[in-house]
């Protein structure tokens, strides 16, 4: 630990990682189409220029992503200003550049906006941009939720795959958590005041991209200005809003970056610091919960009405809109130094730090003291050497990049020393989490079975005194001793990614690379940490992974465009195991190196005769990624993250595989809107998948299956005025897998053999709109902001059964529909006297509407609510004392004691267990995300 | 200067209200009658008795003969708050599984020590008839042997570790062979026929050397640690003696007898024939409350009245008539004064501090459980 985060911390003082972009094209007379030679052709606020050669090409290679405005000048013409050109890592960006005859001397300047991006016939994968600007503007917290806005992506799951099929690109750098990106992500994230955009990719992704079967999300992180410090200070509370929108959210965010000249003329150095405080870090639409008459059949209705009209006491007795136990915050940290060391080549040193920690509700200790709770922290130190040359109409890029990166996770009995002693200020707390019997935990394992002891702290839950229904919920409810689950994993990665790259200003490119990760795995498991006798279950092995690519794209004729490429990937879980598990005498082998060979291949080319507005693509390819390193070991986990997930380990699995085929077609009218249309299909192998299935026992199981199938439409539509911004899209997708049989319980369910079913994630239909105004817009000059965004779903499948027609499981095959409507507004109010900077106030609204969005239904009833024999069942396991409960006892309470004569009866017992057996159906996890309602303020030097 | 002030004011804002406080763990309805001039302190179905105090006066101890949590304990001492809460086992290491039958606590007056009576023997009480198949209206004798003893209340050790005093209550012959001859003295009908054990309760010394008691007969000094109790002179039937705060006097019951009678029942007995047992009563003429010297000197009856007990400055005794309630009357004679909402009240005490009376009152469900009455000044 400690020399990595010596290593981490040397990193961390001088530089970033990040590639740089490109933009390459022709330059043409409007009115004749002959190319324009010796245009210059500048990035506006850089160094970096060139001049058209003969035939109209330019290259302008090492330009710093993000929105850039390209000025064109030649003489006799009028100059030109192409404002919101984006410039991406990884493909250069191509314009086609028309000016006009200037008739008079000294002209004016022409400024134009760069087309929609929407349609670039040089391209031939599906991706979408979210900017800076956009960023900085749209009612989000976390940059997660700005990928929503893509087409094809939902709830995290990209075109129907699961979490975790997806890659991230931070700057150029491949990055997975490869121990359980299904469950917890990516594990580390950036703070969206930190990027300068982000790209994602839901197809066509190319050669370079691996470990991913669904998508590609790639950072830009900001960097510093090479002319003055600027910066910003945001808050955002929501402190001052009346209860039922009062959920204890408190955010600070501090960014600056400028020009760093102690380490060398133009370095650069850019920091960011995100704070938030949570009082409840996961809302949820109703608080906690109560059952209603429509979530509920009526026999159940019934009862719950004759217990409110008896006993009104019993009846959801915790009213609060806020859950309790979910206290957390978040802390992110991002800084990179830049610092040209030639004229051709940079250095980029960056760190990332995170750590988020937060308390995971569970129903049965609502009314304990002690709760579960999870801690993440993440660190990431890149270097990235980039060497850029261009020669004429050729430019050579090379990028070599190393890594170090370390993730920790945490969960277990959070100690009660991080909620009564630890300092917050506005529900964030600058010391981490501490849980108890950390320390014992993390001891050599022989250390800790040696001590024959529980984990120091843990105690054996049960009791209910305290609670609303006293003796009444017994084993339903815990008042005394701490949840059982002791639980970390940690993850170590050293990268090596070497990438070579040639362009030419045809629109022509070559590039090739190779990758190389080493991983460190612990992953440790204790449950019943109370019991001295309980086991830890605890893996400690070194996966390795290695790919190379090569990938060329060529243009024919400017017209059609080719993009060719090989991807050869391979792992090994690092794994010893026995080669018959069922024999405890078997050898012991170590896993095999798994390979994966995916050919990759893109056609794009513009419509004739539409003068490059209308443009057609198709790209296929073959997409491989190792599978979570997670499910080579057992273990079961359950939370209010919903990752109660049961495990079946296999340390020789191979790669999850696939197939995807992809054509769109897009058009731009008016030189204004861009409309798309995608039709994709994907063909899934080898998938490890999940079914989401939220009951009583067992929230999600995941299996390894054989086969499955992605298809679905898309239609994407942006438009761009002065002062207006559109993003709307549409999405269509059926996502079926077809099972052996191999996960089913072949003991209790009979339903062996090959059949289809829907993928976990199958939503059928998904509709996004983001609405920009004035600044959020792109118009520099307006002084409001607004952005309104939309989403409009249907549900995921309750589960694979329900949606091939099993009796086993009642209600619609499908979760209802859900909607959500956010806004943000903002308004500069000039400068402060008191210094010189600007500041604005802001005004932010989740779930305008307060749309309730129900996210699951109970298995047993199709319902939100449970049968009235499931509640009869539970309330059953617990029969009536021998003799009634005095006022006196610690299992009394007086919302049992309906009489009010000091004892509670066995009819009030009944009367209160079946209270306490509802109760603990409680929906409140089967709701989205409520109202919320804050206020900022933002000052910006 | 406007932008200024809304500025400042701003952060200011942001500041503040950016502590608002978040949702607390779910609070229970609170469970607290202290409030309340009368508040009924227990309610377990079984009978709890004989109260007496804490000396901070926060606390109550008593006996349960049936305690809803310990279904096997025929007799365990508890604290219940003052004003009322979650009740727990007094001296819980005196009260392992299984336990001896412990009752009437009583806290010594300094230290934290406290006397208590383990019954070490007591007879089943059996369902006899008279011949003509009628109830027999005599009970079975059931006070057979007990032990008066000490401990502290912290104390680890076992019950039989604690110095103590035997006390052999006459209860007739113990044959086994018939003729049966059984013997019911007024305290053995009080408990045999309504649970009164409040009887043979001690009383300590003011200065925590030694305690009163009664073997049901008559009142006996017991200098703790010793083996043997001493008789005190002039306390025939003297039963439930309380010391007086300054050690000058006893107070105590009397329970004067008149005429015996004898009455011959047919008992059953499991697996063999009934057989004939014959009981020897006296009837009880009056309970009256008298006043003696430690010594036995001066003995003189105050009222009618039973189960005395003195205010803790000494100026008044509080007792039980009967089922009319409880009543107050200064030592030295005098006006009586009822006091209110006790009817039905026994074996009353007074807490340190003077300001409230606990007792044992039978309920609607016919058990008896503590009360406690705040004193009008």
């Amino acid at each position: 630990m400690l020399p990595l985060l010596v290593l981490l911390s040397c990193l961390a003082t001088p530089l970033s990682a990040q590639s740089l972009g490109s933009i390459l094209g022709r330059v043409i007379d409007a009115q004749t189409d002959a190319p324009l030679a010796g245009v210059s052709v500048r990035v506006v606020g850089s160094t970096r220029v060139t001049l058209s050669a003969d035939d109209g090409r330019f290259l302008l290679v090492g330009v710093t992503p993000g929105e850039r405005t390209l000025r064109f000048e030649q003489l006799g013409y009028t100059p030109l200003e192409l404002e919101h050109v984006m410039v991406r890592t990884g493909r250069p960006t191509e314009l086609r550049v028309e000016l006009s005859v200037a008739p008079i001397a000294l002209p004016g300047v022409e400024v134009q906006a760069d087309r929609i991006r929407l349609v670039e016939p040089n391209v031939s994968t599906t991706r979408d941009v979210v900017v800076a600007r956009e960023l900085r503007a749209l009612p989000i917290d976390r940059v997660e939720q700005a990928v929503e806005l893509t087409p094809g992506v939902s709830g995290g799951h990209f075109r129907g795959g699961r979490v975790g099929q997806e890659v991230y690109v931070i700057d150029g750098l491949e990055l997975k958590n490869p121990l359980e990106a299904s469950a917890q992500g990516l594990g580390l994230e950036l703070a969206p005041t930190s990027l300068e955009e982000v790209e994602v990719v839901t197809g066509g992704f190319g050669a370079q991209y691996g470990s991913a079967l669904s998508g590609v999300v790639s950072y830009v992180t900001r960097r510093g200005s090479r002319e003055r410090w600027n910066g910003s200070v945001a808050m955002s509370t929501d402190a001052w809003a009346p209860d039922p929108a009062f959920f204890g959210y408190n955010s600070l965010s501090v960014t600056a970056g400028g020009p760093l000249h102690v380490l060398g003329s133009n370095t650069t150095l850019f920091a960011d610091v995100l704070a938030q405080g949570m009082l409840d870090a996961d809302p949820r639409a109703r608080g906690l919960g109560c059952l209603e008459d429509g979530d509920v059949e009526a026999p159940l209705g019934a009862r719950i009405a004759q217990l409110q009209a008896d006993a009104p006491g019993l009846y959801c007795p915790y009213t609060s809109d806020m859950l309790p136990h979910q206290r957390g915050d978040r802390l992110i940290f991002f800084t990179r130094l830049d610092r040209p060391l030639t004229s051709d080549l940079g250095v980029t040193v960056s760190f990332l730090r995170n750590r988020l920690q937060r308390e995971l509700y569970t129903t049965e200790y609502r009314y304990a003291a002690h709760q579960l709770g999870q801690r993440l922290t993440g660190s990431l130190g890149a270097l990235a050497l980039d060497w850029n040359r261009q020669s004429g109409t050729r430019g050579y890029h090379l990028v070599a990049r190393g890594a170090l990166m370390r993730l920790d996770r945490h969960l277990g009995a959070v100690d009660p020393w991080t909620f009564e002693e630890r300092a917050r200020l506005g529900g964030f707390g600058l010391a981490d989490f501490r849980f108890l019997g950390e320390d014992f935990v993390h001891r050599p394992l022989a250390e800790q079975l040696a001590s024959g002891q529980s984990v120091p702290g843990y105690l054996a839950p049960g009791g209910s005194a305290g609670g609303p229904f006293g003796s009444a919920g017994e084993g339903l409810f815990y008042s005394e001793g701490t949840p059982h689950l002791a639980n970390w994993s940690r993850t170590d990665m050293a990268s090596l990614d070497l990438i070579g790259e040639i362009l030419h200003a045809n629109g022509s490119s070559f590039r090739t690379g190779v990758t190389a990760r080493l991983y460190g795995i612990e992953s440790y498991e204790r449950t019943l940490s109370h019991l001295a006798g309980s086991s830890p279950s605890y893996a400690r092995f070194y996966p390795r992974v290695l790919s190379a690519f090569s990938e060329g794209h060529i243009g024919v004729s400017d017209e059609i465009n080719f993009d060719v490429g090989v991807r050869v990937d391979g792992f090994r879980s690092g794994i010893d195991f026995r080669a018959d598990r069922s024999d405890f005498l078997a050898p012991i082998i170590d896993s095999k190196w798994r390979y994966s060979f995916n050919p990759r291949f893109g056609v794009a080319m513009p419509m004739p005769g539409t003068d490059n507005t209308a443009a057609l693509r198709f790209n296929f390819g073959y997409v491989a990624q190792p599978p979570d390193f997670r499910y080579f070991v057992d273990s079961t986990v359950g939370d209010s993250l919903r990752t109660d997930i049961r495990r079946q380990g296999n340390p020789n699995m191979s790669f999850e595989r696939g197939k995807s085929y992809e054509v769109s077609f897009s058009k731009l009218f008016a030189e204004r809107i861009g409309v798309a249309l995608t039709l994709f299909r994907k063909e899934l192998s080898d998938i490890v998948t999940g079914s989401l299935y939220i009951g009583e026992t067992g929230a999600q199981i995941y299996s390894t299956d054989d086969e499955g199938t992605v298809r679905g439409a898309e239609l994407s539509v942006r438009g761009r005025w002065q002062r207006v911004g559109l993003r709307a899209s549409w999405a269509w997708q059926k996502a079926t897998g077809v099972s052996s049989g191999l996960d089913a319980d072949t003991i209790n369910d009979v339903r062996l053999g090959f059949r289809e079913y829907p993928l976990a994630f199958d939503r059928r239909h998904s509709m996004d709109a983001a609405l920009t105004y004035g600044s959020a817009a792109g118009d520099p000059d307006a002084r409001w902001s607004a952005a309104l965004t939309g989403r409009l779903e249907s549900g995921y499948p309750r589960n694979r059964y329900a949606a091939v027609g099993d009796t086993l499981i009642r209600g619609d095959a499908y979760l209802p529909w859900t909607s959500t409507i956010d806004l943000r507004v903002g308004r500069d109010l000039g400068r402060l006297p008191i210094c010189r900077c600007g500041w604005r106030l802001t005004a932010e609204a989740r779930n305008v509407l307060d749309r309730e969005n129900v996210l699951g239904h109970r298995g047993d009833s199709g319902m939100l609510g449970p049968t009235l024999a499931s509640v009869d069942e539970l309330a059953g396991r617990l029969p009536a004392p021998g003799m009634p409960i005095p006022r006196e006892a610690p299992g009394y309470t007086a919302r049992a004691d309906l009489n009010g004569d000091g004892v509670i009866d066995t009819d009030e017992f009944h009367t209160a267990r079946f209270a306490a057996a509802l109760d603990r159906h409680d929906p409140t996890l089967f709701l989205g995300e409520p109202r919320q309602l804050r206020l900022g303020m933002e000052i910006t030097f | 200067m406007r932008a200024r002030t809304v500025f400042i004011t701003g952060i200011a804002a942001f500041a503040g209200i950016s502590c608002r406080d978040g949702v607390a763990p779910f609070a229970n309805d609170p469970i607290d009658g202290g409030g309340e001039p009368l508040l009924q302190l227990t309610f377990n179905a079984g009978d709890e008795g004989d109260p007496q105090w804490s000396h901070g006066g926060d606390t109550v101890y008593f006996h349960s003969d049936f305690w809803y949590a310990l279904p096997g304990y025929r007799g365990s001492l508890q604290q219940v708050p003052v004003d009322g809460g979650i009740a727990t086992r007094l001296a819980p290491a005196a009260q392992p599984t299984p336990a001896p039958k412990l009752l009437l606590p009583v806290p010594a007056p300094h230290d934290p020590h406290m006397a208590y009576l383990h019954l070490r023997r007591e007879r089943t009480a059996s369902s006899c008839q008279t011949f003509d198949e009628k109830v027999c209206p005599l009970p079975t004798p059931r006070l057979d042997t007990a032990a008066l003893r000490v401990r502290g209340l912290d104390a680890g050790t076992s019950v039989f570790d604690d110095p103590g005093v035997t006390v052999a209550y006459e209860s007739g012959s113990t044959s086994i062979e018939p003729p049966f001859m059984e013997r019911l003295p007024p305290f053995q009908l009080d408990y045999g026929l309504d649970n009164q054990i409040s009887n043979v309760r001690a009383s300590w010394a003011p200065a925590g050397d030694q305690l009163v008691y009664s073997d049901g007969l008559r009142l006996l000094l017991w200098r703790v640690g010793e083996p043997e109790g001493s008789e005190i002179p002039n306390t025939t039937d003297g039963v439930a003696p309380a010391w007086s705060p300054d050690g000058q006097w006893i107070a105590f019951g009397v329970l004067v007898r008149g005429e015996p009678f004898s009455v011959s029942c047919l008992c059953p007995s499991p697996g063999n024939d009934p057989f004939v047992v014959t009981r020897h009563g006296w009837e009880l003429t009056a309970r009256q409350i008298a006043l003696v010297r430690p010594d036995g000197s001066d003995m003189v009856v105050l009222t009618e009245g039973s189960e005395p007990a003195w205010a803790p400055d000494g100026s008044a005794l509080y007792f039980r008539r009967g089922d009319a309630g409880l009543f107050r009357i200064p030592p030295t004679g005098g006006a009586e004064t009822a006091l209110a909402n006790t009817a039905g009240a026994r074996a009353p005490a007074v807490s340190p501090d003077g300001g409230t009376i606990a007792f044992a009152r039978r309920g609607p469900r016919g058990d008896f459980n503590i009360w406690r009455l705040r004193l009008q000044p």
